[in-house]
C-alpha cells in the first residue's frame, strides 16, 4: 500500500483532464468546508494545480495522489487564512452568522455559535487527521474504504478519527452540555 | 453483560460505534453503558453533536468539474503567457545592458513573438518526445497570427487567443479546440476526415470550407465564407452555407441562422476594415476591438448611419479623420474615451 511513485502531469494530456475531474468534486468539497466559499474554493483547487504545473508537473506521491491533492489543498487554504489574517475572517463570519439569525429564537443563535466554533476547531486539526475526518464525514466513506484512498492502515484511519472527535469535543467543552439532548431532537 | 460494577467505556470505542464501525456486540455493550448512567448518556451525545453540527458545514450545491476544468485551462494559458512575457522581460533588460543599441521598432517586437514562438515550439517539442503528448498549443497575444496544421488547413488566430490542435490528426476526425478568442479556418477538403473544431459547448463540422469562429465567452459567433458548416450544441443542429452565421448564445437553447450582413470580421486576417452599407455602430464596435480603443457614440441618430469605406493599414487617428469628414462629426477625445457626436 505504501508504494512511492513519481507522477508527471501534464495540462495538454488528457489524463491530466481525468485525473482533474475525477478530484475535484472531494478537493471542492475539502477546501469548501475549510472556507465556507464556493468561489474561494474552486481557486484554491486551481491554484494547487497551477503550482504543480508551474513546477513542471512533478509529484511526489508517497501513499496515493488522493492524499497527496488533500494535503495540497490543505496547505492552500491554511496559506489563504495566514493572508486574510485569519481571525478577522472567522469574526466576520461569526457576525454574519449572527445577522442571520438574529430574529430567530436564541436557542438557535446559541447553535450558529457552536457552527462557527466548529467549523474554527475542525480548520485547526493536523493536516492528516482533518483529511481522514473530511472523507469519512463529507464523503461518507467506511474506514475501509478511507485507509484505501490514503494508502495507510484501517487502525491509523480508527485512530486519527478518534483523535478528531476527542479533540473536537474538548475544544467545545463549553459550548456541548447546552445543546446535547436537546439539539439531536432538532438534528433528528 | 450485566454487572454490579460501572462498565469499563472509552472514547474510541464510543466514536467508532457512533461512525458505524463497531461491532454489533461493541454496540449492544455501549448502548447498556448509556443506560447506565445520564452522565454516561450525555458524554455520548457530545460525541454525536459534534458529529451531526458537522454534516452543516458541508457543501450541497451542484458541482461541475468539467467547467472548473475549463476554467483552469484557462488560468494556465494566461501563466504560460505570463511566463513567456517574464522571459521576454529578461531578454529586455540584456538589451539595455549592452546599452546604446536603439529600441527595437516594430520589426524587433516581431522578432520577439517569433522568438517567443520558436520557445514556445521547442518547449512543445520537448514536451512531445520526452512524455509523448499529441496535443500543441496555438497561442497568440498582442497580435493575430497565422499556422498551419498538418493536415495543411491555415489557421489565422486573432489576438488573445488560444487554439488546442494535435501535432498529427489521428482517427477518423481531424479534432481542435478553440479555447478562447477568434480564429479563421481554411479547411483542407478530406471527406474521409472531417474537421471539428470544439468552442464552449458548441461544436462545428466541415468537410472542406472557409469560416470565421468568435468565441466571446457567453456567446459563439461562425460566419461561412465558402463551402458548407455544421454547427451543434447539446444535440440542436444547424447547417450554414456561404454567407451565412450563427450566434450560439448560452441561455438560447435555439440555434438560428442568419444572413451575414458584413466583411467587418475578417479585419485581422485582411488587415483591411471593409464597411459595405455597414452601420457605424458595428464599425465602431470593430475598431474598439481591432484598437482596444474606447469609441462612443454621442448622438443616437448616428448609431444606424451607413458607412461605405475601406480602411487599410491606417492608423485609428487616420480612421477617425475619415469618419468624421464623411459625416461631418466632431471627434472629441477625452483621456478614457473618444467620442463621436
Amino acid at each position: 500500500m505504501m508504494n512511492q511513485q513519481t507522477l508527471y502531469l501534464n495540462a495538454d494530456d488528457r489524463e491530466f483532464d481525468r485525473i482533474y475531474t475525477d478530484h475535484y468534486p472531494a478537493l471542492h468539497q475539502y477546501a469548501y468546508t475549510m472556507l465556507n466559499d464556493r468561489v474561494l474554493a474552486e481557486e484554491m483547487v486551481h491554484q494547487v494545480f497551477l503550482k504543480i504545473l508551474e513546477k513542471g508537473g512533478q509529484v511526489n506521491v508517497h501513499t496515493s495522489l488522493k492524499a497527496y491533492l488533500y494535503r495540497a489543498v490543505h496547505n492552500e487554504c491554511l496559506n489563504y487564512f495566514k493572508h486574510q489574517k485569519v481571525k478577522q475572517v472567522h469574526q466576520e463570519y461569526a457576525v454574519a452568522e449572527y445577522g442571520t439569525a438574529a430574529d430567530s429564537a436564541s436557542g438557535s443563535m446559541q447553535y450558529k455559535e457552536l457552527e462557527t466554533r466548529l467549523h474554527m476547531a475542525i480548520n485547526e486539526l493536523p493536516e492528516q487527521c482533518r483529511t481522514v475526518f473530511q472523507l469519512s464525514r463529507f464523503e461518507e466513506l467506511k474506514y475501509a474504504e478511507i485507509a484505501l484512498q490514503l494508502g495507510i492502515s484501517i487502525k491509523t484511519v480508527e485512530n486519527q478519527i478518534s483523535k478528531a472527535l476527542k479533540r473536537l469535543r474538548v475544544q467545545l467543552a463549553d459550548y456541548l452540555p447546552l445543546f446535547c439532548w436537546f439539539l439531536l431532537n432538532i438534528l433528528k | 453483560m450485566i454487572n454490579a460494577e460501572p462498565m469499563e467505556m472509552n472514547d474510541d470505542l464510543l466514536i467508532s460505534s457512533l461512525l458505524g464501525e463497531a461491532t454489533i456486540e461493541q454496540d449492544k455493550q455501549i448502548e447498556e453503558w448509556r443506560k447506565e448512567d445520564p452522565a454516561n448518556e450525555n458524554h455520548f451525545n457530545q460525541f454525536k453533536v459534534i458529529w451531526e453540527t458537522s454534516d452543516q458545514l458541508k457543501y450541497n450545491g451542484k458541482i461541475d468539474a468539467a467547467i472548473s476544468l475549463q476554467r483552469l485551462k484557462q488560468k494556465i494559458a494566461i501563466q504560460k503567457a505570463v511566463n513567456l512575457e517574464k522571459t521576454e522581460g529578461r531578454a529586455d533588460d540584456v538589451t539595455t545592458a549592452q546599452n546604446k543599441i536603439t529600441r527595437l521598432g516594430t520589426v524587433g517586437y516581431l522578432f520577439r513573438i517569433a522568438a517567443a514562438l520558436v520557445l514556445m515550439a521547442g518547449a512543445g517539442w520537448l514536451y512531445t518526445n520526452h512524455v509523448a503528448v499529441k496535443e500543441l498549443e496555438f497561442l497568440t497575444q498582442k497580435t493575430a497570427q497565422v499556422d498551419t496544421l498538418s493536415d495543411g488547413s491555415v489557421i489565422t488566430l486573432n489576438k488573445h487567443s488560444l487554439l488546442r490542435y494535435p501535432d498529427k490528426f489521428k482517427g477518423a476526425e481531424r479534432q481542435v479546440w478553440l479555447t478562447r478568442g477568434e480564429a479563421f479556418f481554411n479547411i483542407t477538403p478530406d471527406k474521409k476526415k472531417p474537421f471539428l473544431i470544439h468552442t464552449g459547448s458548441t461544436t462545428i463540422r466541415v468537410v472542406g470550407t472557409s469560416f470565421n469562429v468568435k468565441n466571446k465567452g457567453e456567446d459563439i459567433e461562425v460566419i461561412v465564407e465558402t463551402g458548407m458548416v455544421q454547427v451543434s450544441r447539446n444535440g440542436e443542429m444547424v447547417s450554414l452555407r456561404s454567407g451565412e452565421k450563427v450566434v450560439v448564445q448560452r441561455n438560447k437553447t435555439n440555434l438560428i441562422k442568419e444572413g451575414n450582413t458584413d466583411q467587418l470580421y475578417a479585419y485581422y486576417r485582411s488587415k483591411e476594415f471593409v464597411a459595405d452599407n455597414t452601420p457605424l455602430r458595428r464599425v465602431v464596435e470593430i475598431l474598439n476591438e481591432a484598437y482596444e480603443s474606447n469609441i462612443v457614440i454621442g448622438r443616437k441618430e448616428l448609431e444606424d448611419v451607413p458607412l461605405n469605406t475601406t480602411f487599410k493599414n491606417e492608423s485609428l487617428d487616420q480612421v477617425l479623420k475619415i469618419i468624421s469628414r464623411t459625416f461631418k462629426i466632431k471627434v472629441d477625445k477625452k483621456p478614457n474615451k473618444i467620442v463621436l457626436y
